[in-house]
């Protein structure tokens, strides 16, 4: 037979219309070259590259105008609907014949969609659900920023009766703040959350307690009402048994009867997004069951309270934010120490979560593990993309007749189309059922925080969404390329039925190849991703805190709780304590601390060297500070380097001393001798400076990465607070030693609740809890990404063996060993493998080098880890590859070479 | 019953000349006959194109033959006219009869 040239065909083939039409078309120019060419056959192929170079251009011009002239006419809505229940019905049919590809394609889709649905679920119980209130557009929050770094901060009482005198804008203010509290019951005083408000608070919000009453305006003036409470739904169900009656009984908070006016409505866990509060208090309560705060409540330089107002009609947040600032102004001329340079901001309420500069974090960890998840997803749409490939090429024959009967490709498109969505919809819904059981998994557990956490983790419309989206979305997505390939069949060559692997041309850029490629190198990002995390977190592990970190054991408690609210009477108490507890069998030493290392709370205050002055609108520097007691030095196995530890003799008269640590040596004094030297803590530099008496060996104060930082001790005698923490050494078993304490505690005092008790071990976890759940997650998905790469290439190369048996066939007949054959396979089957481990390999260098911050003592590019997870990748994949081709050796020639 | 659309002079010359063409109304002969009555050379393009709108018009229909030498292995059409589409020629040819009569002089 005589070939036209060939391109020129193949482009007049791309615009001829569709069928046989378009290939009669062909054939009649065929016809015609094969009559010219009998008598001039250079002539003859010129002429035929000419024709169709004009037919080409006159038919791609056509098309282009008919489809501007005639917009394909729409199909009625009832002959849509009628297409769609067709291809339903028949991929539902077609799925059921095969039940091993349709369990395996529900499998893998279920697992991706459901971690993905999971993730989002936490997501979106953080980040996204929006507070029950009513109107929320009109809602903000008002900020004072530090002086600082203008981040925003809490407000102080009478800054937020001074912002408030804006009737103009405000219909109504609340002041809100975190509360611990002591509840008496009959086990003995325990620890719960609570929230001091405004009595307008509720009104403002517009929420309706679900029983009982809000509060009055009178409750919030001390003195002038009867103590009230109101309980959070969660803790009336779990503590009261939603029983109604428990209105009007009293309960003893700190120790002080309260009574109980009010349940919440049942969506709303307090202010704190993810924190679950059991107990609301006006003002007035306030002064009774804690009575200290009263003296917060009058001290501008106390921050602690959330400011909520509701915005008139119409009034923009900018005007409110402008007003503010000029009230912030004049409250700094007037009040210059704890006012001046302080700026406000104001933000809606809808876009606050837990705190604006928390929220700035929140962000972005919740985008890192979208992502991660997504990815898997990814791997998993792309194994089923390879699967349905397979499954489409054994329909060839089909779909070839198919269309030379006539049939559309876009019909043929959207039936192969309507399979994997079917596929994605039941593999979305197996997901929901996987996320359903993850999310209740996960409420259950509960990691090792200071404080109850409480998320909604339920399926909500806006999950349920997500879920069904993403599940067409996929389905749509991994069958688009199988559906598009498959309605292009060979017509001719299936029809004619010749064999396949004559037929296969050899492209390396195959879209399963490339498949397979992908897959790996998604893999190996995630196993990258989930190999540096391990190790960081095996670093972490092993980071010396500069303190004892093993034998010693930790309860914190507030002896205001137990009414020991003079001063006097709460370091009396703290000395008896630390006195009996150094006594008991087992403990070595025992202090007091404000802040232990490492831990979920810290402290700083500004630094002014002495004889410094400042530039004006210059700002002093911070330094993170601690109260700690004679001994705590010596108990935390913390070495004074230079100088003295605190003495009994640097009591609340003497004169003031610190210890510094060797990083704030170093910083504020440098090579001079520091002990001796004065500073002053705060603004002020009226009063008697500080003297340094001595410098401690640097410890890990935040986080177990950070370098060295600088850090002042100060004696609890010279400052005092009722909430301290009592950290014990102990040469026992430190649960034991734990118990103890809490024992002598309760023997001291039962109406003195423990807010914290762990052993040291305990408390240092939490400082590990990111970095293990990030190490936990990576490697899990990690290694569910390598399985699914695994199998796909398995699959790969089994059907491309397969395809080729007749060719092995021939190469076994021909004399080939078996292990040439192998080979030949296995060198294949590697080959895509480097491929795509190279690509992974860029592509994880890339994205760890923002992951810096996170990991300790492992460099983004950790060239151990980089080439460790390439070998696993490699040997798994020389393992899937391995199989199907000891197989393919194993084939008897004359059976391959019989099949077809 | 179609609305009868009045035909074009090359859709007419096209079914004229399958008409005539009878059992071989294949596109190369097609063509070559019409471009001997025309006495120029007819684009294939266009042939194909009205072919294609005589199709949609219901006035040709066309089967595919196999296995057919010297195409590459590409299938061949064989049109044939419609009764619709000799209705159409009939109805075409009454209304230019109709207009031919009275003007004979004229064009003498």
């Amino acid at each position: 037979m005589i070939r036209p040239p060939g391109w020129s065909s193949a482009m007049l083939s791309r615009v001829l219309p569709h069928g046989p039409e378009g290939r009669s078309i062909l054939g009649d120019l065929h016809e015609e070259f094969e009559e010219r060419h009998v008598a001039h056959p250079r002539v003859a192929a010129w002429w035929y590259r000419w024709t169709a170079l004009r037919m080409a251009a006159g038919y791609a011009a056509h098309n282009l105008f008919r489809r501007r002239r005639e917009p394909r006419r729409p199909l009625s809505r009832g002959q849509t609907m009628e297409f769609l229940f067709q291809d339903i019905r028949y991929a539902t049919r077609r799925l059921r014949q095969s039940p091993s590809f349709a369990a395996i394609a529900i499998t893998i889709m279920g697992l991706g969609i459901g971690a993905n649905t999971a993730i989002f679920s936490i997501v979106n119980a953080v980040l996204f659900r929006p507070l029950p209130f009513e109107a929320p557009s009109e809602l903000v929050r008002i900020y004072t920023n530090s002086r600082n770094t203008d981040s925003p901060g809490a407000v102080s009482y009478p800054d937020f009766e001074d912002y408030s005198e804006l009737p103009v804008l405000f219909q109504a203010t609340a002041a809100t703040t975190a509360a611990i509290l002591s509840l008496n019951t009959e086990n003995g005083a325990e620890t719960v959350w609570g929230e001091y408000m405004s009595a307008s608070f509720f009104g403002l919000t517009g929420m309706r307690p679900s029983l009982g009453r809000a509060f009055l305006p009178e409750e919030d003036e001390p003195g002038l009402a009867e103590s009230v409470a109101m309980l959070s739904h969660e803790e009336w169900r779990q503590r009261y048994g939603a029983d109604p009656g428990v209105i009007g009984q009293t309960v003893r908070i700190n120790g002080r009867p309260v009574t109980i006016v009010g349940i919440g409505p049942a969506e709303f866990k307090g202010n704190m997004v993810g924190i679950s509060t059991g107990y609301w208090m006006p003002w007035g309560t306030v002064a009774v069951v804690e009575p200290a705060y009263r003296e917060h409540l009058k001290s501008r330089t106390r921050r602690g309270l959330t400011m909520h107002a509701r915005l008139h009609r119409g009034v923009s947040i900018d005007r409110v934010e402008a007003a503010i600032n000029a009230v912030a102004l004049n409250l700094a001329t007037e009040y210059p120490e704890s006012n001046s340079d302080r700026t406000v901001t104001v933000l809606p309420t809808n876009d606050v979560r837990l705190h604006p500069v928390i929220d700035s974090a929140l962000y972005p960890v919740a985008g890192l593990l979208m992502a991660v998840v997504g990815l898997v997803l990814l791997v998993a749409c792309t194994n089923l993309a390879n699967l349905l490939l397979l499954r489409a090429s054994s329909r060839t024959r089909e779909v070839a007749v198919r269309l030379a009967m006539g049939a559309s490709r876009r019909r043929l498109i959207s039936q192969l189309l309507t399979e994997s969505t079917l596929l994605g919809v039941a593999g979305g819904a197996a997901g929901v059922a996987v996320a359903y059981w993850t999310a209740k998994a996960l409420v259950s557990f509960r990691p090792p925080l200071p404080f109850p956490v409480s998320l909604d983790l339920g399926l909500d419309g806006t999950v349920l969404i997500f879920a069904a989206l993403l599940s067409v979305a996929t389905g749509i997505l991994f069958g688009l390329a199988p559906a598009l390939k498959a309605s292009r069949p060979d017509l001719v060559g299936t029809l004619k039925d010749e064999s396949a692997s004559l037929r296969v041309r050899h492209r390396r850029f195959s879209l399963r190849n490339s498949l397979v490629v992908s897959q790996v190198a998604v893999s190996m990002v995630l196993l990258i991703g989930a190999g540096l995390f391990v190790r960081s977190l095996g670093n972490a592990q092993n980071v010396n805190p500069g303190f004892e970190d093993e034998q010693a054991v930790i309860v914190s408690f507030d002896v205001a709780h137990g009414g020991y609210t003079d001063r006097d009477a709460g370091r009396a108490f703290f000395d008896r304590y630390v006195q009996r507890v150094t006594a008991l069998p087992g403990i070595e030493s025992a202090t007091i601390v404000s802040i232990v290392p490492l831990g979920a709370s810290m402290s700083t205050q500004e630094l002014l060297l002495e004889g410094q002055e400042l530039a004006p609108g210059e700002n002093p520097p911070t330094v993170d500070f601690n109260t700690v007691s004679p001994g705590y030095f010596a108990t935390m196995d913390v070495p004074i380097v230079r100088g003295r530890d605190f003495s009994p003799l640097d009591m609340e008269n003497a004169p003031s001393v610190a210890i510094v640590s060797e990083a704030m040596a170093q910083r504020f004094w440098g090579t001079r001798d520091v002990v001796g030297q004065r500073f002053y803590l705060g603004r002020n530099t009226e009063g008697p400076p500080t003297e340094v008496v001595g410098v401690a060996r640097d410890t890990k104060v935040r986080t177990l990465g950070e370098e060295p930082r600088p850090y002042v001790y100060v004696p609890f005698a010279q400052k005092y607070s009722s909430w301290m923490s009592v950290v014990a050494r102990t040469s026992t078993d430190p649960a034991a030693a734990l118990a103890l304490l809490e024992n002598e505690l309760r023997a001291m005092d039962p109406d003195i609740p423990l807010f914290t008790s762990s052993t040291m071990e305990e408390h240092l976890a939490l400082m590990l809890f990111l970095p293990r759940m990030g190490a936990a997650l990576l490697t899990a998905f990690g290694v569910l990404g390598m399985v699914l790469a695994s199998i796909g290439l398995y699959g790969v190369v089994a059907f491309s063996v397969a395809q080729r048996t007749r060719e092995v066939g021939i190469r076994v007949a021909l004399g080939a060993r078996q292990t040439h054959v192998t080979g030949m396979v296995l060198r294949e089957g590697m080959g895509l493998v480097s491929v795509g481990l190279v690509i992974g390999l860029l592509l994880a260098s890339l994205a760890a080098r923002p992951l810096s911050g996170l990991l300790i003592g492992v460099s983004p590019n950790d060239p151990i880890t980089f080439g460790g997870v390439g070998a696993l990748l490699a040997l798994v994949a020389a393992f899937a590859t391995y199989v199907p081709a000891r197989r393919a050796a194993r084939v008897d020639p004359m059976v391959a070479l019989r099949a077809e | 019953m179609p609305t009868t659309f009045f035909l074009g002079e090359f859709e007419q010359l096209v079914l004229l000349t399958l008409l005539q063409l009878g059992d071989g109304g294949y596109a190369l002969p097609l063509r070559r006959e019409l471009s001997r009555v025309a006495g120029r050379g007819v684009s294939r393009g266009a042939l194909y194109r009205t072919l294609e709108r005589l199709e949609q018009k219901k006035y040709v229909t066309w089967e595919t033959e196999q296995d057919v030498p010297k195409r590459g292995g590409h299938p061949r059409r064989r049109f044939s006219v419609t009764p619709e589409g000799i209705s159409a020629l009939r109805a075409s040819r009454a209304a230019l009869m109709e207009l031919w009569s009275g003007v004979e002089e004229v064009l003498k």
